[in-house]
């Protein structure tokens, strides 16, 4: 059986609260990264997605009586889900999407699973599949970043778009793929700012580097397998750059850093870790090539989210009570 | 709970990520921007060559836009020196059926003239044309002055010339015609045509000063001493005359209320005394009252009633009569008034004419519009012939005045050709606002 029990955890000192306030600190870079690449909407997006979760989730959860577990964190959780939840939505994205993402995210998968810890998948990765599932054609608003900054228009326009484009990083400088001059989520495309929020997790020790890493050398490896046929050439610069593209467009690190970064859902092992990780970087690698940013950085999430009581439960857990051990001698 | 050791820590954190954040963010886009912009111009390049080959392009950020749903956006092109060398313009036309023209569209910088044009090709649902049919309307329109029209009705003419329809009962053989006053700068103007096979051939339009040590007004204008605003007077006359040949009729030059005209490109001046003076030449061709008889005429009426035109008045080296008729009341005798030296040969030398017979020849001068090869122009830029399009109507909403070019068209396609045309319409308009917006 798989036990349950209350935050804060007894093998940590850190309160889930300063936690989840590090992780939202950690945003901060990407956030910036949005708002200076797509201008006010990006802005009125996350601010309005932090807000929804919020909001829905301080409704329901005292709508099906989970108030009471909801204690004095509940406002960051739903915060920091609502934050990502918007970073992943492409800059000209309504806000009609952003009302249907918060609803799913907090009713359904967040307090028809108990609330606060007790949800089985990463509440924004779920909204954000959702939405992209059953409205595709209204999720498809990408622009070119770094101009248009106070356009807002779009934000209240609901009407389909074509269907999605794989990005054609050929025809792009790899600088501007590197500081993202290119058509993506919003908060995807400034691959230094995931990064400056990555290393602050590393530095807080508020991560769990294990999966982090292991998914992302896994999605590269399999990157390198599935699409062997890329790589055959002896041109050794642009087998490089295909990899290092790859990393940056793919939506990988992003999810490593902030998907990654919940605690209550992905496994807390070493070797839980490993597993799950590997299995979320082959399906990183197999999505990239065949479907959108947001499937390419929500599934693999979901899925290790699904794996995670499957896993904790078969492997053994000694190392919690190691991990422990290490933290009371702090 | 969170200590306040843990709330200054996230703090401090949070001041310093921003900082750290930005200075990234700013680094990249400097260090991202000259990429950013080769790549840009590289990517214009590609698209843009066929059309309008430049050093550069710029993409034009205007409101006005939003007035034209067709258009997608707009480019401007530059040379070395940043000199503009013309508009790019994307436009999406959609007919009333849904149906789509995707393409782009040059235009030269005083947006005067249509330089490029290629069809994108990506349409759902076509206009009802192929390939080759856009093609060979490109070749119909590119290098033409805009806004344009289609022909529903052609001349039929030996010759590749387009849009040439001649004027009703021309007789061949070389006419004239003169102001009989003199302007402010004591200049006459004559006019003078010769036709073959009904169709004018050659136009000239001068004049020569009372003043005989004065020379004429074209040399005049090459020397600088007669100056008019825009091209100098001699070249406006020359383009003015070979619109005439090439639109055959002195109504289709589209002359307006003050006497200038739109449509021909580079004439500027006043052109209202050779709208006037053609008018009475191809009266005189169709009487087959010829140069020689119009000036043995004049003679006749200076010897009849005046001291003699020894007397009175001189003759140009080419042999016209230099004499203006500002002291007496034009043509003014005893036996009548006429407005024309043909009026007034009628009325002196035919005896058996009476007055209501001069009155029928009067009429006749006007140019009765249903003496030309005339076309109507409807909504859908189809140009009919029931109507002679100048002035009366618009397509695609431009007053026909404006229309310069009138295309062929697909003869089996006109409603798709004039649907090819409106394109190009759009473009027109729009720069033309831009331009009154930039004004």
């Amino acid at each position: 059986m798989i036990s349950k029990h209350k935050p804060p955890f007894l093998r940590t000192a850190k309160t889930v609260t300063y936690a989840y306030l590090v992780i939202l600190v950690a945003l901060i870079p990407c956030i910036t990264g949005a708002v200076l690449s797509y201008g006010l909407r990006a802005f009125i997006l996350i601010i309005t997605s932090a807000l929804l979760f919020f909001l829905f989730d301080t409704v329901f959860s005292r709508l099906v009586g989970n108030s009471s577990r909801n204690d004095n964190f509940s406002d960051i959780t739903s915060v920091v889900s609502g934050i990502v939840f918007g970073l992943l939505l492409p800059p000209n994205t309504s806000l009609m999407i952003v009302v249907i993402g918060a609803l799913f995210g907090s009713f359904v998968i967040k307090q028809l699973f108990g609330g606060v810890g007790n949800n089985l998948f990463n509440q924004a990765a779920a909204a954000r599949l959702f939405v992209e599932l059953v409205f595709p054609r209204y999720l498809r608003g990408y622009s070119q970043p770094f101009s248009d900054y106070l356009k807002v228009d779009t934000l209240f326009s609901i009407k389909p778009l074509p269907e999605y484009m794989a990005i054609d990083t050929s025809k792009i400088y790899f600088m501007e793929v590197f500081n993202g001059y290119y058509n993506t989520l919003i908060g995807v495309g400034c691959f230094t700012t995931i990064v400056i929020g990555m290393v602050y997790l590393l530095l807080r020790k508020n991560t769990k580097p294990y999966i982090s890493f292991c998914f992302i050398a896994s999605a590269l490896f399999f990157h390198l397998v599935l699409n062997y046929k890329i790589f055959e050439n002896n041109d050794i610069k642009a087998n490089l750059r295909e990899i290092a593209v790859f990393i940056i467009t793919s939506g990988i690190v992003f999810a490593a850093t902030y998907l990654f970064a919940v605690y209550s859902n992905v496994p807390i092992g070493f070797r839980g870790s490993l597993i799950s990780g590997i299995a979320a970087g082959f399906l990183a690698a197999y999505l990239y090539t065949r479907t959108s940013v947001a499937v390419t950085t929500c599934v693999p999430v979901l899925t290790v989210n699904l794996m995670t009581p499957i896993v904790e439960y078969l492997l053994p857990h000694g190392h919690i009570k190691k991990s422990y051990e290490v933290e009371v001698k702090e | 709970m969170i200590t306040r050791k843990q709330i200054q820590r996230l703090l401090v954190d949070v001041v310093l990520i921003v900082i750290l954040s930005v200075s990234t963010i700013l680094i990249g886009m400097v260090v991202s921007k000259s990429k950013r912009n080769q790549r840009e111009q590289n990517n214009y390049l590609s698209l843009f060559i066929q059309v309008l080959p430049a050093s550069g392009y710029q993409k034009v950020e205007t409101d006005l836009v939003q007035n034209y749903s067709e258009i997608n956006s707009i480019y401007m092109a530059l040379d070395k020196d940043d000199t503009t060398l013309g508009y790019v313009l994307d436009i999406d036309y959609f007919n009333a059926e849904g149906d789509e023209l995707h393409s782009l569209i040059a235009v030269s910088a005083d947006g005067s003239k249509l330089i490029g044009y290629k069809h994108i090709g990506d349409e759902m649902h076509r206009i009802a044309l192929t390939e080759e049919e856009i093609g060979v309307l490109a070749s119909q329109t590119v290098d033409k002055p805009i806004p344009m029209a289609v022909k529903a009705v052609e001349e039929e003419s030996d010759s590749e010339v387009e849009s040439v329809t001649s004027v009703y009962g021309l007789k061949d053989g070389l006419y004239y015609a003169q102001s009989l006053k003199k302007d402010k700068r004591d200049f006459i103007d004559y006019v003078e045509i010769e036709v073959n096979d009904g169709v004018i051939t050659r136009v000239n339009w001068d004049a020569f000063n009372v003043d005989r040590t004065t020379k004429d007004r074209s040399e005049s204008s090459l020397t600088g001493a007669y100056t008019v605003s825009g091209e100098n007077w001699a070249t406006q006359s020359y383009n003015i005359c070979h619109a005439l040949i090439d639109y055959q009729d002195p109504d289709k030059l589209a002359m307006k209320s003050d006497g200038t005209t739109d449509i021909i490109p580079g004439v500027t001046c006043d052109v209202r005394c050779f709208v006037e003076l053609a008018k009475e030449c191809i009266s005189n061709s169709r009487h087959g009252f010829t140069e020689e008889m119009y000036i043995q005429e004049m003679i006749n009426i200076m010897n009849d009633y005046s001291a003699g035109f020894e007397d009175v008045c001189v003759k140009t080296d080419k042999g016209y009569i230099v004499y203006s008729f500002n002291d007496m009341a034009p043509l003014s005798f005893e036996g009548g008034s006429y407005s024309t030296i043909y009026e007034a040969y009628i009325g002196r030398n035919i005896e058996e004419d009476s007055e209501e017979d001069v009155e029928e020849h009067k009429s006749e001068n006007e140019t009765p519009d249903n003496d030309n090869t005339a076309y109507e122009l409807g909504e859908d830029g189809v140009v009919r012939d029931t109507q002679n399009p100048v002035l009366t109507q618009s397509v695609d909403g431009i007053a026909l005045s404006e229309v310069n070019t009138q295309i062929s068209g697909i003869a089996n396609s006109p409603e798709a050709s004039a649907e090819f045309v409106s394109g190009i319409n759009i473009a027109y308009k729009f720069l033309r606002e831009y331009f009154n917006w930039m004004a």
